[in-house]
């Protein structure tokens, strides 16, 4: 879970071109939308985007999978559950 | 002071080639919106509002040589252009300008040259290039329609034809001009199906705008064009009077409309007021009505704050779920359609509407009638960038 | 129709930290070079993020738009075979961008239009914001040009045959532009736009003083340039350039300007510009 978290994190990072962060700078339990983070809804595509190139988990859109979106924890426990690759 | 007047109509879309066939598609309850791209290329299997010609097809029809290679936005652009001309011949000398629109511009043929070009560098056509850029589609059918004027070109992606006519009432108001065809064309093309398609906000059905279970848009094709002029100047057909418009911007989101519908609101408000006209004296919104979850809500929440309350809403409809949502041409092709309804009563139907969006419930126009007392249209078109334009049509 | 200039500034003239002028974080890590530099040089130009608020017009011109993005997106279509696409440069490449990220920091609603005509862009965001000041009494413009070279332009202008030219000049310059003068005006600017006949015929009979009169010009020997947009290094005419280069000098120089800029779609540009 550690491990996962960690790359998450990573991918994130430079997926969304986030600027000058590192892992351990994203609390994992901290929100990704509105605050912490701040990310939108545009973020949110791209990180549906992560979730198949990297886990092959399909997600058919950002609304539906709100939940688990909250957090990188959260969003890491999801693709444990399902990832596919 | 003169006034600026309508003389001349284009139109191509999936719903026809010429206004006629169009207005017929209208009546009839007709969407041109197919379940998949035939001439198109494209490995996405969503339904789109295509012209069912190939591009060959389409110079042919043009009597344009094929060796031309002309992109598909500026064939189709082409083709609208000189329907809008047809019946008019203009006084020896007379300044004729063309503001054209596109938000694609050549983006059809860029992608066949891109895809030999990012395999090798020496690779793919470069006729599949020389018109990639917007300005070229607006040079390219002033050639073919004869104008030899000012030629100008404006990209704000899918209010880009209603800032067009924007302009050109300002090129004719200022004496820079005598006659303006003003509009836009955007072709179908894998960059913005693609484009959208990321952006997951393309239903995998025919649109529904304004209905409460809306899940995205369709795309289309196609273009629009008026011819413009002051009434000082001879014509022989007048549809309408442009009677002004104004552009603001959301400034929200790049892509996402507000949720009160402010830049919506603030288009359609001081156009009003730009064109000396009361909310009440309204008679019908052609729409921007994409059937995208966000545009629909924030244009109603727009209407409500400019009339006040839902019965106060004059009749509206989208015309999307017939053409699809053609971009740049939009603003070109609606205004088209808002011209003919001023001069003949039309009102048109808003498809696939079933139950009102919950907290709106507002309801649009969902059969073709005429003979109404159609005084005034507002024609809305938003893009990205919050970019908002009405444009207001009497008689 | 006339205006003042206030200010102008170019790309090469970005002094603060960008995180200064452009402080959203998110808006800036989405934003390709050429949008980054134009947002930038467009906040200098202003003296400060704050001052976009006073904004009644945002004007943008390009003559090819947000190249690298269109190409990003592109690319990730062709090499990914339409499945799993990043709609982030789809999104950023749309000519309105720069415009819109503009209006975007200080949230200003006003009217934000992009000109992309390949010969006169420029000219005709200046051309529409005189347009404005006459039609709806707006005081403040900000009216900017952008466009730029990416590796692929290169290429492919090479390929053209173009030389050493590029298709574009790379670069971003906005000027801000009142309606009236204020202590801050720098220069005074006058704009026609005539039909190709109508030019010939003032030219050929019309006396010198008479025809600069006509031309806006308010001193008896103005420095007239004919097509200066052809003098720097690109393809389209980089008419952007050579207006920030006449600003620059008519301000130094303490003189008057006349720019003749002839286009193939029988249209002439006359643009005065003189010190204040």
């Amino acid at each position: 879970m550690e491990q996962l978290i960690t790359d998450l994190k990573k991918y994130i990072i430079e997926e969304l071109n986030l600027e000058d962060l590192t892992p351990e700078d994203i609390d994992a339990e901290a929100p990704l939308f509105g605050s912490g983070l701040g990310l939108d809804s545009i973020d949110a595509l791209e990180i549906i985007l992560i979730l198949e190139k990297y886990y092959g988990i399909k997600l058919a859109n950002s609304v539906e999978a709100k939940p688990i979106f909250y957090s990188v924890k959260t969003l890491a426990e999801y693709i444990d559950k399902n990832r596919t690759k | 002071m003169s006034e600026i007047i309508i003389t001349g109509l284009g139109i191509v879309s999936a719903m026809g080639i010429g206004v006629n066939n169009n207005i017929y598609s209208l009546k009839n309850n007709l969407s041109g919106i197919s379940s998949r791209p035939i001439v198109l290329k494209s490995k996405l299997n969503l339904p789109v509002g295509e012209i069912h010609f190939t591009n060959n097809e389409l110079s042919e029809y043009l009597t344009i040589p094929s060796y031309r290679h002309l992109s598909r936005t500026a064939l189709l652009g082409i083709m609208a252009v000189k329907e809008a001309l047809s019946n008019t011949d203009f006084p020896k000398n007379a300044r004729v300008a063309l503001v054209s629109a596109t938000s694609v511009a050549g983006m059809d043929l860029t992608e066949l040259f891109y895809k030999e070009y990012d395999k090798d560098n020496n690779k793919g056509r470069l006729r599949d290039v020389k018109m990639h850029d917007c300005g070229t589609i607006a040079r390219v059918i002033a050639e073919y329609s004869g104008i030899n004027g000012y030629v100008s070109d404006i990209s704000t992606a899918c209010s880009s034809a209603a800032n067009a006519i924007l302009f050109a009432a300002k090129l004719l108001k200022y004496n820079v001009a005598d006659y303006v065809v003003a509009g836009g064309c955007d072709a179908l093309s894998i960059f913005t199906l693609n484009g959208f398609n990321a952006l997951k906000v393309l239903d995998s059905d025919i649109c529904r705008p304004f209905d409460n279970s809306r899940c995205g848009l369709n795309l289309g094709e196609g273009a629009g064009f008026l011819l413009m002029q002051r009434d000082d100047m001879p014509y022989t057909e007048k549809y309408c009077t442009f009677a002004g418009g104004v552009n603001a911007n959301d400034a929200f989101h790049q892509t996402a409309s507000s949720d009160s519908g402010t830049g919506a609101f603030l288009a359609m408000s001081n156009a009003l007021k730009n064109a000396d006209i009361l909310p009440e004296e309204v008679s019908y919104i052609n729409a921007h009505g994409t059937a995208t979850v966000n545009n629909d809500a924030s244009e109603s929440a727009a209407f409500l704050r400019l009339f006040g309350n839902k019965s106060m809403v004059p009749h509206f409809s989208s015309i999307k779920a017939f053409t699809g949502h053609t971009l740049a041409a939009s603003g070109g092709i609606e205004a088209v359609l808002s011209a003919i309804a001023v001069k003949n009563g039309y009102l048109y139907p808003n498809l696939n509407f079933s139950n009102p969006i919950d907290n709106f419930e507002l309801v649009p126009v969902t059969h073709f009638s005429d003979n109404n007392q159609v005084n005034c249209v507002v024609s809305n078109s938003f893009g990205f960038g919050g970019n908002c334009t009405s444009l207001i049509f009497k008689k | 129709m006339k205006c003042y200039i206030s200010n102008f500034r170019s790309d090469k003239e970005i002094y603060n930290d960008i995180k200064l002028l452009i402080p959203d974080a998110t808006m800036r890590r989405r934003m390709s070079n050429v949008l980054k530099r134009s947002v930038a040089t467009a906040v200098e130009c202003m003296n400060g993020i704050d001052n976009i608020a006073l904004l009644d017009a945002i004007i943008t011109s390009s003559s090819l738009g947000l190249l690298a993005d269109s190409e990003k997106f592109l690319k990730n279509v062709v090499d990914n075979e339409e499945v799993l696409i990043n709609p982030t440069p789809f999104i950023q490449s749309t000519f309105n961008t720069v415009g819109a990220q503009i209006a975007l920091l200080k949230h200003n609603n006003c009217y934000n239009v992009t000109f992309v005509n390949r010969y006169h862009p420029f000219e005709d965001a200046l051309l529409d914001a005189l347009f404005l000041i006459d039609d709806e009494k707006k005081n403040h413009f900000l009216i900017g040009h952008f466009d730029e070279v990416t590796p692929t332009l290169q290429t492919i202008s090479k390929r053209f045959d173009l030389g050493d030219k590029n298709m574009v000049d790379d670069g971003s310059y906005f000027f801000h532009c009142t309606a009236q003068k204020s202590v801050d005006s720098i220069a005074l600017l006058n704009m026609k736009l005539l039909s190709s006949r109508d030019y010939n015929d003032i030219n050929s009979n019309m006396s010198e003083q008479e025809k600069l009169m006509c031309f806006g010009a308010s001193t008896a020997s103005p420095l007239v340039v004919e097509n200066a947009y052809q003098n720097y290094n690109s393809f389209f005419p980089a008419s952007a350039t050579a207006f920030y280069y006449a600003v620059k000098k008519v301000v130094n120089e303490k003189i008057e300007m006349v720019l003749i800029n002839k286009y193939p779609d029988n249209s002439v540009f006359v643009i005065s510009v003189t010190n204040v």
